[in-house]
């Protein structure tokens, strides 16, 4: 009994490392510009699929894995260019429906270039199971809770120790002094999609690594679960994102194991709506300037 | 006889304290005025007044009434209404519409009543745009009625917006930096116009920089400096006050002076 | 009416009777009725039954987009996820046919109650926060929606659907061919669009325009802020619904994949484009419902056009296509005589005496 919970801790913990990683690249961005970065699930498609995709093409795994995170990096700056940049001044909706039209594009892209199913996915680190004290760890899993444990202090490295990781924090706090104060507030915005997408590519080729196959719509689920995270841990707050992440990627592998697997997805909003009710802030308290 | 009593407000941002222990009456159907250098706390001040956030410590009074805890919506209902440092005014929204919404409070009308366009609906609406009308007539913009607001000049953007915080019939009317961008003609218009809201028999509160404007139309004054009351008196005073001196000027100032 | 430039005496549409009795007497009118007759003789000059099917189709979705419009336009609430309220109230109602028999016009309002409930719920944690948490929550609500009903196959049916669900009847004529339908969509149609036209041009509606333009000084006017865009939401999470309640009993099948939230993003552009005027509704809603069911092949090519046109429509005309702005409280030509007087004359009101009247 206690054997099954562990399992299930140890499950969710590696579910929820890839989670943290999607929910970073949100929280930093609705940390600047307040901003419900859409697209941020599809982006994490975006990056499986280009792994996949440069795999065929180059042949070598880890080549095309951190090709692909470097592409959508590319792709998450270039996002922001086109569809973001015209409308930071806009009224408050546009910006939204714009990260929408991305969205669009990028899911139904998908659909029409790759098809709605499953696409197979290399198992290239096996998922053979080591038994330890009863818990089935396997090699993928210690892989992904690594891998994700790294970028997150890299991350935490590059925000307190360049000057562009100081100038994103600083931003968060009040974007209009930051230019005043001699940073390129461009520059700082595409780092924080560049870093974001980045991420988000590391967490889509872990999690068809992990579940062998890629599809069009993957990213949705996830983007929701993404804002369930950062508001569980605090929205705008770094550490918050990753405990969020973690906390949500517990949460649900303990819940499907009760329930049926189909509501799965369902969790995230039920983490979501109850923390609003009850502890807006979060586990590490987010902003206070979200309310209104 | 004192309105409203600011009574030991300290309000505290995270590590930062924007005030400290203001300890203020406003008196009734009068003009008062609130200055202070840049960063004073003036606005952080009509931000407690007006239930924007609550003070970190003490409280506020208004006709003897507590109003600390409460939201912005109710506070407006109490009376007491306000304008903007930064203008917020209903730009895609017409002049008329503008003040026909500061009416809302006025209107018992629900949902309901609006569906099947009752009759004291439609007393209400008439009476409502007749008011507005007025309103505007007064202030001088009821050629632009129809106008959008975010077609306006600034001073005239200003007026719709005063023009507004009257429809709500205020007992208390606060006003934030009114004067700031406007040209001597329009601050002219202006202080005759808070001075006849306050012959009306409303009580006005008036955040200025502009010397001129609140010494003249200005019964006391209050100062602010970094979040303290530094001074409280009758403008003659204020204006010769070296504390007040010190704050906007620095201490060389004041030893100049003597 | 909303949209029009014409300022028409707000008084005389009060009631469809007093519109009647006063049309042979204003020629302003003939328009409307010209407009009417043509509707109702029109199922009469179509050629096939497929035609006024499709009619029935856009009539029904036209409630669902003056819905949606309600709260987006007017209300300037970033609801996503809002087909999820459709898909409530044609299940609400095809569950009450299927399972206790309860016909149409109890199903009807049972939905719309149904609708209203879960906007009102949904708003509880989220309308005191700032409008992005809308979105999300809205599109989380329309995902978990469709997973319950796809999920919950003893009582939904799944993802195969509802089907039995039997046609509307009044007393003992039931609805065979698509043309009663439309008579019932018209009627609907006619009555929605005076709900909305009233809500919007009362104090009520420029409440909700007020927290749109800026919810902090409607606040400081004694605007209830959460409250305001619960009865925003709620009003148009009821039309949708009631739309839904409408679409059961026409289809006589309901299916998880007809609710899709791809399909919000259809509605939201039909709002976005028309800018939110009625007319502009109904062109729009005819372009993109009627030409799809003549091309459903294109549909994966039209959602990547769709996600483009919403970037290059924020970019470059962000308040969409309509002529003319929405007006809430417009100058009868009356009084815009009155207003011409009273800037002339010479008699000014102290504003005390103003004062004093409010």
């Amino acid at each position: 009994m206690l054997e099954q919970v562990l399992q299930q801790i140890f499950n969710g913990l590696a579910l929820g490392s890839i989670y943290s990683l999607v929910a970073l690249g949100f929280t930093l961005v609705y940390g600047i510009l307040f901003m419900m970065n859409l697209p941020h699930g599809d982006v994490y498609m975006f990056g499986a699929f280009a792994c996949l995709v440069l795999m065929g093409a180059l042949g070598h795994f880890w080549l095309a894995v951190c090709l692909a995170v470097m592409v959508t990096a590319a792709f998450g700056i270039l996002m922001e260019k086109v569809a973001y940049k015209p409308l930071r001044n806009a009224r408050r909706l546009a910006p939204l429906l714009s990260a929408l039209g991305v969205s669009l594009i990028l899911e139904n892209g998908a659909l029409l270039i790759f098809g709605p199913d499953l696409k197979p996915f290399p198992d290239v680190i096996t998922l053979e199971p080591w038994i330890i004290y009863g818990i089935h760890i396997s090699p993928l899993q210690i892989f992904i809770i690594v891998v994700s444990a790294i970028l997150m202090i890299l991350l935490q490295v590059f925000l307190h120790k360049t000057n562009i990781g100081l100038g994103m924090q600083a931003a968060s706090m009040d974007r209009n002094t930051i230019q005043l104060m001699g940073m390129n507030i461009n520059t700082i915005i595409s780092t924080t999609f560049g870093i974001g997408s980045g991420l988000a590519a590391a967490a889509g080729i872990q999690i068809s690594m992990y579940y062998s196959a890629v599809y069009p719509l993957m990213g949705f689920p996830v983007m929701l679960k993404a804002f369930a995270a950062c508001v569980l841990g605090g929205i705008g707050n770094v550490y918050g994102a990753m405990i969020g992440g973690i906390v949500l990627g517990m949460a649900e592998v303990l819940s499907v194991g009760y329930l049926s697997s189909g509501y799965r997805d369902a969790i995230a909003f039920g983490v979501m709506i109850l923390v609003l009710l009850f502890r807006p802030s979060g586990i590490m308290r987010g902003r206070e300037d979200v309310y209104v | 006889m004192n309105c409203m009593e600011i009574n030991k407000v300290t309000k505290d941002f995270g590590g930062l304290r924007a005030l400290t222990n203001v300890r203020f009456g406003v008196p009734e159907k009068r003009i008062t005025g609130i200055i202070g250098p840049n960063g004073a706390g003036k606005t952080t001040l009509f931000n407690v007044i007006t239930g924007v956030y609550p003070p970190t410590e003490g409280f506020v009074d208004f006709y003897k009434e507590r109003i600390t805890e409460l939201p912005p919506h109710n506070i407006a209902r109490k009376g007491i209404v306000r304008t903007f440092q930064q203008l917020r005014v209903f730009s895609n929204l017409t002049v008329l519409e503008n003040v026909i919404a500061g009416r809302h409070i006025k209107n018992t009308s629900g949902l309901w009543g609006t569906l099947i366009n009752s009759h004291s609906m439609q007393e209400e609406r008439e009476k409502s745009i007749d008011l507005a009308l007025k309103l505007l007539n007064y202030v001088g913009l009821i050629k632009k009625a129809e106008f959008l607001v975010k077609n306006l000049p600034y001073g005239e953007q200003r007026l719709v917006e005063i023009a507004r915080a009257l429809a709500t019939k205020p007992r208390l009317l606060l006003l934030d930096e009114p004067a700031a961008g406007m040209n001597p003609a329009e601050m002219a218009r202006l202080m005759e116009i808070i001075r006849e809201v306050n012959e009306a028999g409303v009580t006005v509160l008036i955040i200025e920089h502009n010397m001129r404007v609140v010494m003249n139309i200005s019964e006391l004054i209050m100062v602010l400096d970094h979040g303290e009351k530094i001074a409280e008196g009758f403008p003659s005073e204020i204006k010769n006050h070296p504390r007040v001196i010190e704050a906007y000027l620095g201490r060389e100032a004041v030893s100049v002076r003597n | 009416m909303q949209g029009f430039t014409v300022s028409s005496d707000n008084r005389k549409l009060s009631t469809f009777k007093k519109l009647k009795a006063k049309f042979p007497t204003l020629p302003r009118f003939t328009k409307y009725v010209f407009l009417i007759g043509f509707l109702i003789l029109l199922p009469k000059l179509l050629p096939t039954d497929y035609m006024v099917r499709i009619l029935v189709y856009i009539g029904i979705y036209m409630i669902l987009a003056l819905g949606y419009n309600l709260v987006i336009t007017t209300g300037g609430l970033f609801s996503l996820g809002f087909l999820a309220f459709f898909g409530i109230g044609a299940y609400i109602s095809g569950l009450l046919n299927v399972y206790l028999g309860l016909p149409f016009w109890v199903g009807l309002p049972v939905a719309a109650f149904g609708g209203v409930l879960f906007s009102y719920l949904l708003g509880i944690p989220t309308f005191r926060f700032r409008g992005d948490y809308l979105c999300i929550v809205t599109l989380a609500f329309s995902e978990i929606v469709r997973i319950i009903i796809t999920n919950w196959v003893s009582f939904t049916r799944g993802p195969l659907g509802l089907p039995g669900i039997k046609p509307i009847s009044i007393f003992s004529y039931i609805f065979t061919s698509p043309t009663p339908f439309y008579y019932l969509i018209l009627i609907m149609d006619i009555l929605c669009l005076i709900i909305i036209f009233r809500l919007t041009s009362s104090q009520l509606g420029l409440a909700w325009a007020a927290i749109r333009e800026d919810e902090t000084a409607a606040q400081a006017l004694g605007i209830k802020s959460v409250f305001n865009k619960q009865l925003c939401h709620g009003v148009g999470a009821a039309l949708a619904a009631i739309a839904g309640s409408f679409y059961a009993h026409f289809q006589l099948i309901v299916a998880p994949n007809q609710f899709t939230t791809w399909e919000t993003f259809i509605v939201l552009a039909i709002v976005l484009i028309s800018g939110g005027s009625a007319p502009a509704i109904f062109g729009a809603t005819i372009v993109i419902i009627a030409l799809p069911e003549i091309l459903r092949f294109l549909v994966q090519y039209r959602m990547v056009l769709l996600g483009v046109m919403f970037i290059v429509l924020m970019i470059v005309r962000p308040d969409g296509f309509s002529f003319t702005r929405t007006r809430h409280f417009s100058l009868t030509f009356q009084k815009k005589e009155e207003v011409d007087e009273l800037s002339r004359s010479t008699t000014k009101l102290s504003l005390k005496q103003i004062m004093d009247q409010l």
